[in-house]
């Protein structure tokens, strides 16, 4: 569903992420975590189309995502940290205009359950500006759940939610997971990978360290101890930058 | 309790001290080449237009070559400045709803709300503090006005009189808002406050009114005169004071003027004192409302008639399929205001028609048609110059968005061209209106040595003027996003209101001497295959025919300019990475 195969972004002489490749099957959830600056926002923006790579190749759902960018963006959907939404647009007027952008034609039958499903339904006709933050990220996932992506790119995907509304977001991953989408998050929140992740990529300064299963990363650097945490292992994978 | 004095020893510390920092800091910033040069451009703008001397004429003062009028047009500028001011305080006490406020910022509102200050001390600090804003006005109008026919030659005349006028209507301003609130604290209910404001406004200007339309329909030319007599002139006696010292042309006749301007802004001061209400609320309320649109407008998201943001219906129904472009239009459209729909301009249109027909053969509309329509038609000028510059619902108010558009199953130039095609269609339909306006009023007033300017003529060249609109505009347009597409920090900066100077205007001058030499480079191709070809068909089918297809030539060149442009634009924008070009 999701192949990357040398995929390398640079910005002048700096090099933001080298020579990544790995793949998300349907049904896999993808935990790509590592330590601040270490390219992880530059990686999800690389595989939704936003910013060109500067090499390598990233296809999604069979598109090539450089010749064939438009099939690729239908079957994805990218959910930014921070909700970026149109002021003068209600709830059911963004869901209406991302549903023209991407011909979804019957777009209120889908539109109704996303809606209820994120527990907005009653701000249908609200502005972004009557929104909490946390449902101006609903908002954004329902928007990009809208055309019934095969892929997803979460950034940071539980920021300013609840606890309910980070339980309900966790249980909404797992279920998409589940009827077959291919889904890659980015996040500090190591609880979260746990919970939710099927895979584990962990990035530092723009190198791949480890790509596996939560299993198979854990046992490359459990060094045969047993029991430890995420935690542990994330800090060995990514030690050095803290020193 | 701080006294009055104390209170305007802590203004004159703030106002110093915040002076001086502004300054140091702008003099800091100016060590960027970017900031040096947009100063240099700065201060080169400032010495062209007002300081630079142009050469004098026989038997005038030095001004400039183009806006001369005759002496005999001196009292026409006392009666006009005196009719727009009425205007101003009328509307002073008419739009008056909510209750009473001051402007305070959030800061010190935070400072000195707490602070053992009464509040005729707070009124104190903040009449003096617009008093002192004035000051900066009254010299910026100063400046701009030094040649303006009718104006004092002398610069500081024109400074005491532009401040007077500035902090008069500013007083009278703050003291109708008092008493407004004051009626209502009184249990009068807002509708009905109005109600006595509207009533008391149409006595003052109803009589007056109404006796120039009897002179007007009894033949009577309206001069000069007739605005200086009856009940026109009792009306207008006040604001006759009021702009008299700006309009001195000598020592004697300023300081004859001086005083009474003086005293009434003085009255004004006792008035608002002895009127003064609870302001606090309303003040705290109006100092959030403008925090937050300042946070906007560093955010670029302060767009030209959009006002509170409050939900509008859809502008049309958006179709389930179809181009994805209109769904732009359609976003952007909302971003509006609710009145700039189709039906409303359709409604205006059959006004003007119906208006200009009705009223063609009377006295009235005679006299002042023709004035008004060359107004008109100037001001369409300016809104097709300017209005792209400043109708912002295409891709510079979606900068915030970018990451999301570029999500988006589309090519660049399908988001690029849908971003541009709201303010395209909003100023065509604004300038559309405009020159039907024009072409309805100026015909009354055409001189005979002008008899060639026919009616035909006349709508000939409206509906050319008219085709030539949308693409003038798009072609603008493009210019400008393409600015925000190409040099996205440089037009956030542009767009942010923070600390600005000399440096950051001559930024601006700079980009638009660069957007302008853009669009005379596009229109080249235009000219001389459109000259072309009135020339050749001209020789065959005479005039009319020629400057017809001279300028269907001439607008398929512009919009084949404007496609590949478009396209051009796009494939940048698909390359475009904001988070990288805005790093500082």
């Amino acid at each position: 569903m999701i192949e990357v195969r040398g995929l390398g972004k640079k910005y002048g002489d700096f090099t933001a992420v080298r020579d990544l490749s790995f793949s998300v099957r349907p049904g896999q959830v993808l935990g790509l975590v590592g330590p601040n600056g270490a390219g992880k926002t530059t990686t999800l923006r690389c595989l939704a189309g936003i910013i060109p790579a500067t090499s390598g190749e990233v296809t999604i759902n069979g598109n090539d995502l450089a010749n064939a960018p438009i099939a690729a963006k239908r079957a994805l959907a990218f959910f930014p940290d921070e909700p970026r939404l149109f002021d003068y647009l209600t709830v059911r007027q963004h869901l209406a205009f991302v549903a023209r952008v991407y011909g979804v034609t019957n777009h209120e039958a889908i539109a109704q359950p996303l809606l209820d499903e994120f527990e907005i339904a009653d701000k249908a006709d609200e502005l972004p500006g009557a929104l909490s933050r946390g449902m101006k990220q609903k908002l954004i996932i329902a928007c990009g759940l809208l055309h019934s992506p095969r892929v997803l790119f979460f950034d940071e995907p539980l920021t300013g939610l609840d606890p309910l509304g980070i339980r309900r977001m966790k249980k909404s991953i797992k279920q998409r997971a589940q009827d077959g989408a291919a889904i890659v998050l980015s996040s500090h929140l190591l609880h979260l990978l746990e919970e939710v992740c099927s895979n584990v990529l962990i990035l530092k300064q723009g190198t791949k360290i480890a790509d596996g299963t939560l299993a198979e990363v854990t046992a490359q650097f459990s060094n045969g101890e047993a029991g430890v945490s995420l935690e542990e292992i994330f800090v060995r994978a990514t030690g050095d930058s803290e020193r | 309790m701080a006294s009055a004095s104390e209170v305007v020893r802590a203004l004159v510390y703030l106002k110093v001290t915040s002076f001086r920092n502004v300054l140091v800091s702008r003099l800091r910033r100016i060590k960027q080449p970017k900031y040096l040069v947009g100063a240099l451009f700065g201060v080169a703008y400032f010495w062209f237009f007002f300081f630079r001397r142009y050469p004098t004429r026989p038997g005038g003062r030095p001004g400039s070559p183009f806006n001369d009028l005759p002496t005999a047009g001196l009292p026409m500028v006392l009666i006009i400045g005196s009719i727009v001011l009425l205007v101003f305080v009328a509307l002073c006490w008419a739009l008056r709803r909510q209750r009473a406020a001051l402007s305070f910022t959030e800061a010190e509102i935070a400072f000195l709300f707490p602070a053992p200050v009464g509040r005729p001390a707070l009124i104190h600090y903040r009449l003096i503090s617009a008093a002192l804003a004035s000051l900066f006005t009254a010299v910026i109008l100063a400046l701009f006005s030094r040649q303006w026919s009718g104006i004092s030659p002398h610069a500081l005349f024109r400074f005491a009189g532009w401040w007077l006028i500035f902090s008069t209507v500013s007083l009278h301003t703050i003291g109708s808002g008092f008493v407004i609130t004051r009626w209502q604290d009184r249990g009068i209910p807002p509708l009905r406050c109005q109600l006595i404001a509207w009533g008391t406004i149409a006595l003052i200007v109803g009589l007056p009114l109404g006796w120039l339309w009897s002179r007007a329909n009894a033949g009577i030319e309206l001069t000069a005169d007739v605005f200086e007599h009856g009940p026109v002139a009792w009306v207008l006696y006040p604001f006759r004071l009021l702009l008299a010292p700006v309009l001195a042309a000598g020592l004697h006749a300023f300081l004859n003027s001086l005083w009474p301007a003086l005293l009434l802004y003085a009255a004004h001061y006792w008035w608002v004192l002895r009127v003064q209400v609870g302001f606090e609320e309303a003040s705290i309320a109006k100092a959030e409302k403008r925090a937050q649109q300042l946070a906007a407008i560093r955010a670029g998201k302060w767009r030209l008639g959009s006002g509170k943001e409050k939900a509008r219906p859809p502008p049309f129904n958006l179709a389930r399929g179809g181009r994805p472009e209109l769904a732009f239009l359609w976003k952007n459209l909302l971003g509006t205001r609710e009145y700039l729909t189709l039906r409303n301009a359709l409604i205006a249109a059959a006004i003007i028609i119906v208006a200009g027909t009705w009223f063609a053969d009377s006295a009235f509309m005679k006299a002042v048609g023709p004035p008004i329509g060359v107004v008109t038609l100037i001001f369409s000028a300016y809104a097709l110059v300017l209005g792209p510059q400043l109708a912002r619902q295409d891709y510079r108010s979606d900068m915030a968005n970018t990451d999301i558009l570029k999500t988006y199953p589309l090519r660049g130039w399908q988001i690029m061209l849908g971003e541009m095609l709201t303010p395209a269609v909003v100023l065509t339909g604004i300038i559309w209106l405009m020159l039907l306006a024009g072409a309805m009023l100026v015909p009354h007033g055409i001189p005979p040595r002008m008899n060639w300017l026919t009616p035909r003529l006349i709508i000939l060249a409206t509906i050319g003027a008219a085709l030539l609109v949308p693409v003038l505009c798009m072609t603008q347009l493009l210019i400008v996003n393409a600015g925000a597409v190409l040099f996205p920090a440089w037009m956030q900066n542009s767009a942010a209101r923070g600390p600005q100077g000399i440096e950051v205007m001559g930024q601006r001058i700079l980009f638009m001497v660069v957007q302008m030499l853009t669009l005379i480079i596009m229109l080249l191709p235009v000219s001389i295959v459109g000259g072309i070809a009135f020339f050749v068909v001209h020789l065959l089918a005479g005039n009319v025919i020629a400057a017809a297809v001279a300028l269907l030539l001439g607008i398929a060149v512009l919009a084949t300019e404007i496609g590949v442009g478009v396209w051009l634009l796009g494939s940048r924008f698909e390359k475009l990475d904001l988070s990288q070009e805005l790093r500082p």
